[in-house]
């Protein structure tokens, strides 16, 4: 990783690169690949002569300016809740899916959308919601949970054995439910092209309680990096660490896929870009991991508009697509 | 019985021409894995698919087992009242094997969507058609009916109904000529899917001569749509069948976009039910469809 930060990089030159990139992104996904043509000239309209009569304007205002916060704001959740995940297990491969989050999520999701028993009665938010909690508290537990000798290797294998059997149920719950399979798969492909106001309102203060749980972490997090025994005899409580981790992890990733579904390889993107832009310092690095994780959602929606328009194509896909090579490329250049 | 005794009357009078073949009949069909030839006519049928069962409907077939997904009122009520009983063989998407079997069927119409994967299988049980069910057109489908019309031998009665049918819409579609555009959608709580010119129920919008919202020309049969495109492709009218209680247009409609669509304007929204525009197809599905649109229209 010290190879890759290349002490040529001026230190303002890069975050400034970076935050341009997420900028410009955001600007344009706000009138991108729009049925109604809309054109950057629109967004100057709203500002100096707003009208509330005004298809465009209104399609921006109401549509476009909540999904691309969201967007942001999910793509920066789940920057950051890879990066912690990384950080705890100081395994490079570990992403939030590995706490059987996504999965729990779906399949809660999809026992709903079947009316299976009592899960029928929940709303479809309350029951995913409550589903990426289950999945994560069941990985978390099984995985050693607060015992001080449980150990990294363990976790990832619940969060193996976890995914594996919500997994299956969740296809179960598809082949009862044929007619509204392909609305759940859709789902399940992670999906922006639901979110309104309402979604951000939901977003933005659990995010907001995650994040600050999560940057808490980072001096913790630096003395990790150097094992836990080292950061146990310099004063860190691993146990306490781990639970704030754990639950930031939890919070961020819930609270994103409940709203767009699984949106996958950002948690295991950002922070190997990260790390290869910026030097190994949590304090830096979270922040940075969170932005490039926006950057990259921000974007993956405006394309996953354009594939074939006027259908959407689910974000999720895009970023699966992005992120299978670039994991393919970490694995030959022997990052991993 | 007294459905069949003219039949007989019919064969035994061909029977001189076909002194060369012992059976009375003998049909070779077309389908989406190869040929099937069938040297008597099929009396014990099994379905699995919706639109096949208006087929036999048409045809004046009861099927003995269909794939209606454990409940029976998955088949439309005008199809339902045209055939007999029937066993259930278990879901679409997932047939069971042995309930085929139990039935002992001389001929299984299977979707050459769904079924590839074990056509192997239900050929050892009895002769098996694979037609397409989803995803085609009104004229594709007609063709289908066809072909199964011809293998259970009532190709007679399908060209009488047919024509009947074809006077039907013609009909409907003169009563229903004006210059509105019409949209069919399916709605559920993760989105709404608008059904294009190239689906079953955009097909049968378009040959009653109704106008397309859409303006470019789409294969897909159904497309994702977002709140945004709903606005762009604002119909005149749009109809919505419902698989859920709660869908996107609860919320959709509470936003101050939503007054300004054509149809929130002229109160043009109509909800359909799912299982006639969408579950199923065929002649009887689609006489539904224009009825309901003739019914609407006439308000």
């Amino acid at each position: 990783m010290k190879i890759l930060s290349s002490a040529g990089h001026s230190k303002t030159l890069t975050p400034a690169l970076l935050l341009s990139t997420l900028m410009l992104g955001f600007i344009i996904s706000l009138y991108g690949q729009s049925e109604f043509l809309l054109q950057a000239n629109d967004l100057w309209q709203i500002l100096i002569a707003p009208d509330s009569q005004d298809i465009k304007q209104q399609v921006i205002l109401l549509l476009r300016l909540p999904r691309s916060l969201v967007a942001c704001l999910i793509g920066f959740n789940l920057g950051v809740a890879g990066l912690l995940m990384q950080g705890l297990t100081r395994n490079p491969l570990a992403s939030p899916t590995l706490f059987a989050i996504n999965s729990g999520a779906a399949c809660l999701m999809a026992l709903n959308s079947i009316g299976f028993a009592f899960f029928s009665a929940l709303p479809s938010e309350l029951a995913t919601f409550l589903g990426a909690l289950l999945g994560g508290v069941l990985v978390f537990s099984l995985g050693g949970g607060l015992r001080s000798d449980s150990n990294a290797l363990r976790l990832i294998l619940a969060g193996i054995a976890v995914n594996g059997l919500l997994s299956s149920l969740t296809r179960a719950a598809l082949i009862i439910a044929d007619d509204t399979a392909y609305s759940i798969l859709h789902w399940l492909s992670g999906s922006l092209s639901e979110i309104d106001w309402h979604s951000w309102s939901q977003l933005w203060p659990l995010s907001l309680i995650a994040l600050l749980l999560a940057f808490s972490t980072s001096r913790g997090l630096n003395l990790n990096a150097l094992g836990e025994q080292t950061a146990n005899s310099l004063g860190i409580n691993i146990t306490w660490l781990r639970v704030r981790v754990c639950l930031a992890v939890l919070l961020l990733t819930s609270i994103s896929v409940t709203l767009a579904g699984p949106i996958v390889f950002v948690g295991l993107i950002a922070p190997h870009l990260a790390r290869a832009l910026f030097n190994n310092n949590h304090l830096v690095l979270l922040p940075a991991s969170g932005l490039l994780g926006a950057a990259l959602v921000c974007w993956a929606d405006l394309l996953s508009r354009s594939i074939i328009p006027p259908a959407e194509t689910p974000v999720g896909i895009i970023t699966a697509l992005i992120g299978t090579p670039f994991f393919i490329f970490l694995v030959l250049k022997g990052k991993l | 019985m007294s459905l069949r005794s003219p039949l007989l009357l019919a064969a035994l009078l061909l029977l001189p021409l076909s002194f060369l073949s012992q059976h009375t009949h003998a049909a070779t069909i077309e389908h989406d894995a190869g040929t099937l030839t069938l040297d008597k006519t099929p009396t014990r049928i099994v379905t699995l698919a919706f639109s096949f069962v208006d087929a036999l409907a048409v045809a004046g077939v009861s099927p003995v087992g269909i794939a209606d997904d454990g409940d029976k009122n998955r088949i439309i009520k005008s199809v339902r009242d045209l055939i007999g009983d029937w066993q259930s063989v278990g879901s679409r998407y997932q047939p069971s094997l042995e309930a085929i079997a139990a039935l002992k069927p001389d001929l299984i119409i299977a979707d050459s969507g769904r079924h590839h994967s074990i056509y192997q299988d239900l050929s050892l049980i009895a002769p098996t058609l694979m037609l397409q069910s989803r995803g085609i057109t009104y004229r594709e489908n007609l063709a289908v009916m066809q072909k199964i019309s011809s293998a259970v031998d009532k190709s007679a009665q399908f060209k009488m109904r047919l024509k009947k049918h074809q006077k039907r819409m013609l009909d409907l579609k003169n009563q229903l000529n004006n210059s509105d555009t019409y949209q069919f959608a399916i709605v559920t709580d993760k989105g709404m899917w608008l059904h294009s010119p190239s689906s079953y129920a955009g097909s049968v919008i378009k040959e009653l001569g109704l106008n397309s919202p859409m303006t470019k020309n789409i294969n897909e049969p159904y497309l994702q749509t977002s709140f945004e495109q709903l606005l762009k492709t604002n119909p005149d009218w749009l109809l919505v069948g419902q698989y859920t209680e709660n869908t996107v247009l609860d919320k959709w409609q509470k936003s101050p976009l939503w007054k300004m669509l054509s149809m929130a304007k002229s109160k043009q929204l109509i909800h359909v039910s799912a299982s006639v525009w969408s579950l199923t197809s065929g002649m009887l599905a689609a006489e539904q469809i224009a009825q309901e649109l003739a019914s609407h229209l006439k308000k």
